[in-house]
C-alpha cells in the first residue's frame, strides 16, 4: 500500500446523519523509553468504512486478516510526527481494542528531547466527511499531551492539519 | 480572651499546583461564574413568558399540505405536486412567504459544496474520494419548479435563492388568513454511494432494485416565529430544520410490486394491499410480538418480480411538521399494535433481506420501548404510528417515520458491535419523534436542543434496555477528553459554525443533562422539570431560554451558573484537592498541651550529624562546672504559675465552654482549587481509620464568593485516612490524579492498555504448537 489508490468501491455507504468525523488522541512522554505513548479514539464504524474505500472491499476491524497491518499502515499515512529538521519519526504500532463501538489505536512514537519543536500532523478520518456526508461535517481531530509538568491541546481540521508543539508559557 | 480557644497545632500536609487564573473583574480578578443570564436571554413578553411557557398572546403559522409525488423507478426521479394552504396567525400582515427547497443542497453549485475547504490529506487522496468529489461537482440533484400558481390557477411571481423560494403574495396575507397556492416540482434523487445525504436511494446490484429513502422532498412552508420571523436561513448541510404543523394528505405513486412507507395512517389499503397482508395488519394490532406483514421470502419473490404498472398509496398524516416516505420492492415488513398510555401505535419496520436476522429480532422492539420509556420522561406519544426502515442514510428522523442504517454482514453474522449500533440508532431516531418533531425546537439554529435532549433521552433508553448496555453517550467520565481539548466552541453556538458536532451538540449537552439530573438537582425535580417543558412546549416552537428558564422554574433551582458555564463557556471540571490541614483543640491545659508538645519533639527524627555527633566527646561533660539552669531546663516542663493560671481560666468557663474544651474533635480544613473553571458541586468521600467512610456533597454555590479556591472544615472526631474528590465520576472531572489525597499516581489509557496487553499472533501461535507437542508427549505415553 505504497500509494493509497483505490479501484472501486463495493459496500454501500451510510450516511449518519450523526456521524463524529473526529478523533481524540491522549498523548504522553514516556521519559524512560524514550517515546510518545498515543491512545487514538475513533469510531469504529467510520474508520471501517475509510479503510474499506482505500481498500475496495470490506475491512472488518474484528475479522478481516492483518487489520492491525491495515490499521499500521493507516496511521503511518495519517498520523505524522517529524523531528523541528523535518525527519520522519516511525510509528510503532502496540495494539487495539473496541470498546462500545469506538477503536482505540495504541502505538509508539520514538522522539528525542527535546519535544519542543516537533512537528505533528493528523489527518485520521480526514476523508470520512468527503465518503459519508454531504460536505456538512467538518472533521476535527483533538489531541491531548502531557510532557513532564505541561498540559497541551491540540486541534487538527482540514485547514490546520499540522501544528507545531510548543511548551513555552504563553 | 477565652473566645481564642482554637489554636492551631500542626500542619500535616501540604500540596501545591501551578495556578491557571481567569481574569475578567478587573479589580476582584474574578469570572462571575454565578452572574445570572439575564443580560443572555431574550426579554419575556406576552408570546413566552419569564416563567419559560408560552405566553397568552403565543401564535403559531399552520400549513395544511395535500400532495401527489410518483417515484420514477426507472430512472429514479421523483415528480411532484402540491396545494398548500398557509394560514397566518401572527399579528402581523405578509406580503410574501417563503418556502424551502432544501434538495438543492444538490445542486453542483450550492452553498454546501462552495464553502466546502480542502486540505489536510497532503497530496495523497484515495481514489474513491477522488471519484465521490467528483460526482459531488457533476451531479445535480436540485429542485426544477414547473409552475407555481394561486387558487385560481393562475402563475405567481416567485423567486428562488438557493435553497430557499419567496413567493410573493398578490394580495397581503393578514391576521386569520389563508392563502392557497400550488407548487409543481421533479428532481433527480441523488445515489447514496456517490452523494449521500439525508435523503437518498440505494442501488442492489445482485437483483437490480432500488431502495429510495425520500426526505425534504417537497418545497415546505418556512416557519415564521415571534422570535426570528422567517426561519430562511440557508441549508448548508448540517443544521437541520423547524417547519410548521399542519395536516396533510399524501398521494404516493410507485410500481405497483413496491411497498411504501411513510408518514400517517395508509387510507387505501384496499386498493394496495392484498387480503392476506390486511389480514395480517389486523393481527399484528393485538399481538404480541411482531408479526410479518411481508415475509422474508415473499420479499426475496418480490426481489424477481417486474411491475405491471403503478400503484397509488395514499396516507394522511394529522400535526405534523413534516412528511417522509420510503419505498422499495425489496421490503419485509413487520407490525406490532402497542399501547401507549392509552394510545394505541402501530410500530412498524421494514427492511430487505440484507438487514435479516438483525431487523426482525430488534427494531420493532427497540421502537416499542423508545416510545415506553420517551413517553413516560415527556408526554404521551400522540401518532397513531412509529416507524424504522432500513435503507441507505445512517440514521435521520422525520415524523412517525425513521431511517436507519445498520446490517449484518452478507453471511448474516453479526458483530456486538452491529447490534447495538442498530438499537441504539432506533432508539435515538424514533426518540426523534419527542424532540424536534413535536416539540419543535429549531435546528437549523441551535442543533443541541434536540439532539443534546433526544441523546439523552436516548442514554436513558438504552439503560433501561438490559444491564450494563454498551451506551457512547450518558456517562460523564466519556466526555472528559473533549471537555479539557482547545477545539471547543461553547454549545450555544449556531449550528452551521458549532465545532466537533458529535461532542458539542449530542456528547455534551446530553451528559450535562444526565449531570444535572444525577448530580445537581436530584432525579424527581429534574424529571418534573424537564416534564414540564416537553408538555410546555409539545406541537410549538420552543427557544433555548423557554427550556432554560421552564427547568428553573418547576424546580425551584437557580440553574444559571449551570447554564452559564456548561452551554455559554467551554470551561470544563477539574477539581483539586489542594491541601489538608489538621487542627485540633487546644485544652489550654498545661499538662495535656504540653506532653502533646514533647511527644511531637521527641518524635521528630535524630539528624545524620546529630547522630554522628552522639558519639563524640563533649567539653561540658569533661568540665560540669560548665553546666547550669539551662542545662537542666525543659520549657515542656509543666511549671506551677501555668498550672495555677489554667485552673483560673478553667474556673471562669461555663460548664458547656468546658464540655468543648475537652472534645476530641479533629478539624481537618481541606482545601478544593478549581483549576478547569467550571463551577460543579464538591462530591468528596471521606474514608477514616476505622474503615468507615461517608461522602459530603456539597451544591456549586461554594464557589460563589471564589470560584478559585475555597476551603471547606470538615469536623470529625475520627482520624482520616484518604479523600477522594467525585468518586462515582459524576463530574466529569477531567483529571483524576488531583481527586485524591494523598495524590495518587495517574495511568494513562495507554499504559493500562499495554499491561494487559493481549499476546500477539506470533505468540498466540507458537503457545500452541508448545500445547501440541505437549499433546503429542502425552498421547505418546
Amino acid at each position: 500500500m505504497k500509494k493509497l489508490v483505490v479501484i472501486l468501491f463495493l459496500c454501500s455507504t451510510f450516511l449518519f446523519a450523526h456521524r463524529y468525523h473526529f478523533t481524540i488522541s491522549e498523548v504522553e512522554w514516556n521519559s524512560q523509553n524514550k517515546c510518545l505513548e498515543v491512545g487514538l479514539r475513533v469510531d469504529s464504524f467510520e474508520l471501517e468504512s475509510v479503510l474499506s474505500k482505500i481498500y475496495g472491499k470490506k475491512i472488518d476491524l474484528e475479522k478481516t486478516k492483518d487489520v492491525d497491518k491495515i490499521l499500521h499502515l493507516y496511521l503511518q499515512k495519517r498520523f505524522l510526527v517529524k523531528t523541528p529538521q523535518r525527519k520522519p519519526c516511525s510509528i510503532v504500532w502496540i495494539g487495539k481494542e473496541i470498546s462500545r463501538g469506538q477503536l482505540w489505536l495504541y502505538f509508539e512514537v520514538p522522539v528525542k528531547e527535546p519535544l519542543e519543536g516537533l512537528i505533528i500532523s493528523n489527518s485520521v478520518l480526514f476523508e470520512a466527511a468527503t465518503f459519508e456526508a454531504n460536505s456538512s461535517h467538518t472533521p476535527v481531530n483533538i489531541m491531548n499531551i502531557r510532557y513532564k509538568q505541561h498540559k497541551l491541546s491540540l486541534y487538527f481540521t482540514k485547514d490546520k492539519a499540522q501544528r507545531i508543539l510548543s511548551f513555552a508559557k504563553k | 480572651m477565652k473566645k481564642m480557644q482554637f489554636i492551631c497545632l500542626s500542619t500535616l500536609f501540604l500540596f501545591l499546583l501551578s495556578i491557571s487564573a481567569q481574569v475578567v473583574n478587573d479589580k476582584y480578578k474574578q469570572a462571575d461564574k454565578f452572574r445570572q443570564l439575564d443580560e443572555n436571554l431574550r426579554t419575556p413578553n406576552a408570546y413566552r413568558t419569564a416563567s419559560g411557557a408560552p405566553g397568552h398572546k403565543y401564535w403559531q403559522q399552520r400549513a395544511d399540505y395535500v400532495i401527489n409525488v410518483e417515484i420514477d423507478d426507472e430512472n429514479q426521479r421523483l415528480i411532484g405536486s402540491e396545494k398548500i394552504a398557509y394560514t397566518n396567525h401572527s399579528p402581523d400582515t405578509l406580503n410574501y412567504i417563503w418556502v424551502q427547497l432544501d434538495n438543492n443542497i444538490f445542486a453542483p453549485n450550492s452553498d454546501a459544496v462552495l464553502t466546502e475547504t480542502s486540505g489536510g490529506l497532503q497530496g495523497e487522496i484515495p481514489f474513491a474520494l477522488m471519484r465521490r468529489t467528483l460526482a459531488r461537482q457533476k451531479f445535480d440533484g436540485s429542485v426544477k419548479i414547473t409552475s407555481v400558481k394561486d387558487a385560481f390557477d393562475l402563475p405567481m411571481e416567485y423567486h428562488i435563492v438557493k435553497t430557499m423560494m419567496r413567493i410573493d403574495l398578490k394580495s397581503p396575507l393578514k391576521h386569520g388568513e389563508t392563502v392557497s397556492f400550488s407548487i409543481s416540482w421533479h428532481y433527480q434523487i441523488n445515489d447514496s454511494r456517490l452523494v449521500g445525504g439525508r435523503t437518498s436511494y440505494e442501488y442492489f446490484k445482485e437483483d437490480g432494485n432500488y431502495i429510495y429513502e425520500i426526505a425534504h422532498w417537497y418545497p415546505r412552508m418556512a416557519a415564521y416565529t415571534d422570535v426570528h420571523g422567517w426561519q430562511h436561513k440557508q441549508f448548508l448541510g448540517r443544521g437541520e430544520f423547524t417547519l410548521e404543523f399542519g395536516d396533510f394528505l399524501v398521494r404516493i405513486t410507485a410500481p405497483d410490486d413496491h411497498v411504501v412507507a411513510s408518514t400517517g395512517v395508509l387510507q387505501n389499503a384496499q386498493e394496495v394491499l392484498t387480503e392476506k397482508q390486511r389480514q395480517r395488519l389486523k393481527e399484528a394490532k393485538t399481538a404480541k410480538k411482531p408479526v410479518f406483514i411481508v415475509t422474508p421470502e415473499e420479499a426475496k419473490l418480490n426481489e424477481k418480480k417486474k411491475p405491471k404498472g403503478k400503484k397509488t398509496w395514499v396516507f394522511k398524516a394529522e400535526n405534523v411538521r413534516d412528511f417522509a416516505f420510503a419505498t422499495s420492492r425489496k421490503f419485509i415488513w413487520d407490525a406490532q399494535g402497542h399501547n401507549v398510555q392509552g394510545n394505541h401505535v402501530m410500530a412498524m419496520s421494514y427492511y430487505p433481506n440484507e438487514g435479516e436476522p438483525l431487523w426482525s429480532r430488534y427494531s420493532t422492539h427497540s421502537i416499542i420501548h423508545t416510545l415506553n420509556v420517551y413517553s413516560r420522561y415527556t408526554f404521551k406519544y400522540p401518532y397513531p404510528v412509529a416507524i424504522s426502515v432500513n435503507g441507505p442514510v445512517f440514521g435521520m428522523e422525520y415524523p412517525m417515520i425513521c431511517f436507519n442504517g445498520p446490517r449484518p454482514e452478507k453471511d448474516g453474522t453479526y458483530s456486538k458491535r452491529t447490534k447495538y449500533a442498530l438499537i441504539s440508532v432506533i432508539i435515538h431516531e424514533v426518540g426523534h419523534n419527542y424532540f424536534p418533531m413535536i416539540v419543535n425546537s429549531d435546528e437549523r439554529r441551535w442543533t443541541w436542543m434536540d439532539e443534546g435532549l433526544n441523546t439523552f433521552l436516548q442514554y436513558l433508553s438504552e439503560q433501561e434496555w438490559e444491564d450494563n448496555y454498551p451506551s457512547r453517550r450518558g456517562e460523564p467520565n466519556d466526555i472528559t477528553s473533549y471537555m479539557a481539548s482547545s477545539a471547543q466552541v461553547p454549545i450555544m453556538t449556531h449550528s452551521d459554525s458549532a465545532l466537533q458536532f458529535g461532542p458539542n451538540a449530542y456528547s455534551k449537552p446530553a451528559t450535562a443533562l444526565n449531570i444535572l439530573r444525577e448530580t445537581v438537582m436530584g432525579r424527581k425535580l429534574f424529571d418534573k422539570a424537564f416534564k414540564e417543558y416537553s408538555q410546555r412546549w409539545m406541537f410549538k416552537h420552543p427557544t433555548p431560554e423557554d427550556f432554560f428558564r421552564t427547568m428553573e422554574d418547576a424546580s425551584g433551582i437557580d440553574l444559571d451558573w449551570f447554564w452559564r458555564g456548561w452551554f455559554y463557556s467551554t470551561d470544563h471540571t477539574d477539581i483539586s484537592i489542594e491541601d489538608v490541614r489538621l487542627y485540633n483543640v487546644n485544652t489550654m491545659n498545661p499538662e495535656i498541651e504540653k506532653k502533646l508538645l514533647r511527644e511531637k519533639r521527641d518524635s521528630a527524627p535524630e539528624t545524620l550529624s546529630k547522630k554522628r555527633n552522639k558519639n563524640l566527646t563533649k567539653r561540658a561533660n569533661l568540665y560540669p562546672e560548665l553546666k547550669d539552669f539551662y542545662n537542666s531546663y525543659d520549657p515542656l516542663d509543666v511549671t506551677s504559675k501555668e498550672l495555677k493560671g489554667f485552673e483560673k481560666f478553667f474556673g471562669g468557663l461555663t460548664e458547656e465552654e468546658r464540655k468543648l474544651i475537652e472534645t476530641k474533635y479533629n478539624f481537618y480544613s481541606v482545601k478544593f482549587k478549581n483549576i478547569g473553571g467550571l463551577v460543579m458541586p464538591v462530591i468528596l468521600q471521606i474514608n477514616y481509620s476505622d474503615k468507615t467512610s461517608q461522602e459530603l456533597r456539597i451544591p456549586a454555590e461554594i464557589w460563589r464568593y471564589n470560584s478559585e479556591v475555597v476551603s471547606k472544615m470538615i469536623i470529625t472526631e475520627k482520624e482520616i485516612t484518604s479523600l477522594v474528590l467525585d468518586p462515582r465520576l459524576e463530574t466529569a472531572d477531567t483529571d483524576l490524579h488531583n481527586n485524591h489525597y494523598p495524590r495518587r499516581i495517574r495511568e494513562s489509557r495507554f499504559k493500562l492498555f499495554k499491561r494487559k496487553r493481549p499476546k500477539n499472533p506470533m505468540q498466540v501461535k507458537a503457545e500452541a504448537e508448545k500445547k501440541k507437542a505437549e499433546k503429542k508427549e502425552s498421547k505418546g505415553e
